[in-house]
């Protein structure tokens, strides 16, 4: 039964991409995301389309959702690698549930902005760059998060998980570090829907997801079945 | 001074410092013309990614790594060069 | 070209005089282990990371001449402010310290790890002394009034060396533990994965910045 929870969970890892990415593409936030230095007219015209937009940026929330089964599950196998002291188990476990509030609250910030398609366009436009930044730019709980994860699969003597994840997982750290500079830019590379800050951190946390997905998944079927507790019928 | 660094990687290695006094003198001094000009940069960007190449075969030790690697070094020297260098040019 | 420890090896009867001598003492033999044919070096997980971190690096400098070619005048007078000196010696330096890596990762093959921990103090003094020339020419640039938000060029400068500075530090770190674990006297084979992936790693720092200091201080300016 554990076996299949943890199945479950595994698969959450990719079901999430999936799901968010066709959130975001009902909400019209892919292929071409808002950036800072679009009109009022713009940011207006895209919110225009309340039911839709919200409705995707919905089903884009809970798809960000499927990240917390995930992360607990990666939680599991740190335990294995770890033993007597997981203090990376816990690291990851608290920073993995910052980062799905992260993702979360950004999102449902964004899904208010249509509520009211009266609201003054100062306001609208306020709402939208505070939605973006939130969503974009607190990248410490997900660099902490890799790289406790990282640090406790190279740290491991019994290879719970292969080698080659550790070493994924500080890739994509380091590919988290230009969001930063979302602060700093209205337009190029580096404003909130630059190629090197939403594009690179929206592959890199997918490619994430997927292969510690696949790769638990594959842990999980090859671990040893746990016989059942027995249930001792008192006589 | 006995380094016991093998006598190739030390010759890759001076090559290295007198690539970068070239690379130096061919992107600080302007010449005659536009054209030699654009060539003598052109020249910079191959002969960084050359010494990129030598760096990653003999310090990283890749040259004597499967194929896999040995393969996908030079390919990313070789499309980044001209990535890089078209751009520059075109 | 591989000598193993002869410890007690067959002796020869005219060196066995009576059952109370000792036995000769082992001839400790320098032990050269070079990488065998075809062996990946630290792991093949580890290439992961490396040409995944190059790949970045090679995205970057695709968009900064991309940048160049809509903004080529702003790039040609911001360029030329650039303290080029200082990054040239950048490059000799970072050179020097990867050929003292180098000579750290021979001498730890041959177990001789007080050597190995001294080439690695220098590569380390190597860092530091990269650091200190950012730290220069940052504070030159920022009081010259150049800063990441002044231009494209700026933007590019600063966050292309920025992440590279950051590679540099954790570089540093890793060095830094890697002269920590010679302290253990380990062998190499048990450390191989370890010492081999942070030499690679600082070698990758050494190939990002002969690649920059071109392509930012050289090509831009052209």
């Amino acid at each position: 039964m554990t076996k299949r929870i943890q199945l479950f969970c595994a698969w959450c890892g990719p079901t999430a991409v999936v799901v968010a990415l066709i959130g975001f593409i009902i909400a019209g936030v892919l292929p071409l995301p808002l950036g800072p230095s679009n009109t009022t007219e713009k940011v207006m015209s895209f919110y225009s389309h309340d039911t839709r937009v919200a409705a995707g940026l919905v089903i884009a929330t809970l798809g960000m959702c499927l990240v917390f089964p995930l992360i607990a599950l990666i939680g599991v196998h740190m335990v294995r690698m770890e033993g007597r002291t997981p203090i990376l188990t816990f690291l990851q476990l608290i920073t993995g549930a910052a980062t799905g509030v992260l993702l979360v609250m950004p999102m449902l910030l964004m899904t208010i902005i249509p509520f009211r398609p009266d609201r003054s366009p100062e306001l609208t436009v306020t709402l939208n760059d505070i939605s973006w930044l939130l969503f974009i730019t607190p990248i410490g709980p997900f660099i902490i998060q890799n790289i406790a994860i990282g640090t406790a699969i190279l740290s491991d003597r019994t290879r719970t998980l292969p080698r080659w994840v550790g070493y994924l997982n500080f890739w994509v750290a380091f590919l988290f570090v230009p969001d930063i500079l979302a602060f700093f830019f209205h337009r190029g590379p580096f404003a909130w829907n630059g190629i090197f800050v939403f594009w690179l951190a929206f592959v890199a946390y997918a490619v994430f997801l997927v292969a510690m997905g696949l790769v638990l998944r594959k842990a999980v079927n090859d671990s040893p079945d746990t016989a059942p507790v027995e249930r001792v019928a008192s006589r | 001074m006995r380094l016991g660094v093998p006598a190739r990687t030390t010759a890759i290695w001076l090559i290295l410092i007198l690539a970068s006094f070239l690379t130096w003198w061919l992107g600080t001094n302007d010449s005659r013309d536009q054209l030699s000009d654009r060539v003598m940069i052109a020249a910079v960007v191959v002969i960084a990614f050359l010494k990129a190449y030598l760096v990653g075969m003999e310090f990283m030790e890749i040259r004597g790594a499967p194929t896999v690697l040995r393969a996908l070094l030079t390919g990313w020297v070789g499309l980044l060069a001209v990535a890089v260098t078209t751009l520059y040019l075109a | 070209m591989t000598f193993g420890y002869s410890v007690h090896a067959e002796l020869p009867d005219f060196l066995v005089t009576d059952d109370e001598v000792a036995p000769p003492r082992a001839i400790r033999v320098k032990v050269n282990r070079a990488p065998s044919a075809n062996h990946t070096p630290g792991e093949p997980g580890l290439w992961i990371f490396i040409l995944g971190d190059m790949t970045l690096f090679g995205a970057f400098f695709i968009a900064l001449m991309w940048e160049k070619r809509q903004f080529s005048t702003v790039f040609q007078t911001s360029a030329a402010h650039l303290d080029r000196p200082i990054g040239a010696a950048n490059t000799l330096v970072l050179l020097l310290s990867s050929y003292l890596v180098v000579a750290a990762t021979w001498a730890h093959r041959r177990d001789e790890h007080q050597r190995a921990r001294r080439y690695l103090h220098g590569a380390l003094a190597c860092g530091v002394v990269f650091v200190a020339f950012k730290a220069i020419e940052y504070t030159q640039g920022i009081s010259a009034g150049h800063t990441p938000t002044s231009n494209m060029f700026f933007t590019m400068y600063y966050v292309l060396t920025g992440i590279h500075l950051l590679h540099v530090l954790i570089g540093a770190g890793l060095l830094a533990i890697w002269g920590m674990s010679l302290r253990g006297r380990r062998s190499f084979t048990a450390s191989q994965r370890l010492t081999e992936g942070i030499a690679v790693y600082w070698h990758m720092v050494d190939l990002l910045w002969l690649l920059i200091f071109p392509l930012v201080y050289l090509v831009c300016a052209a």
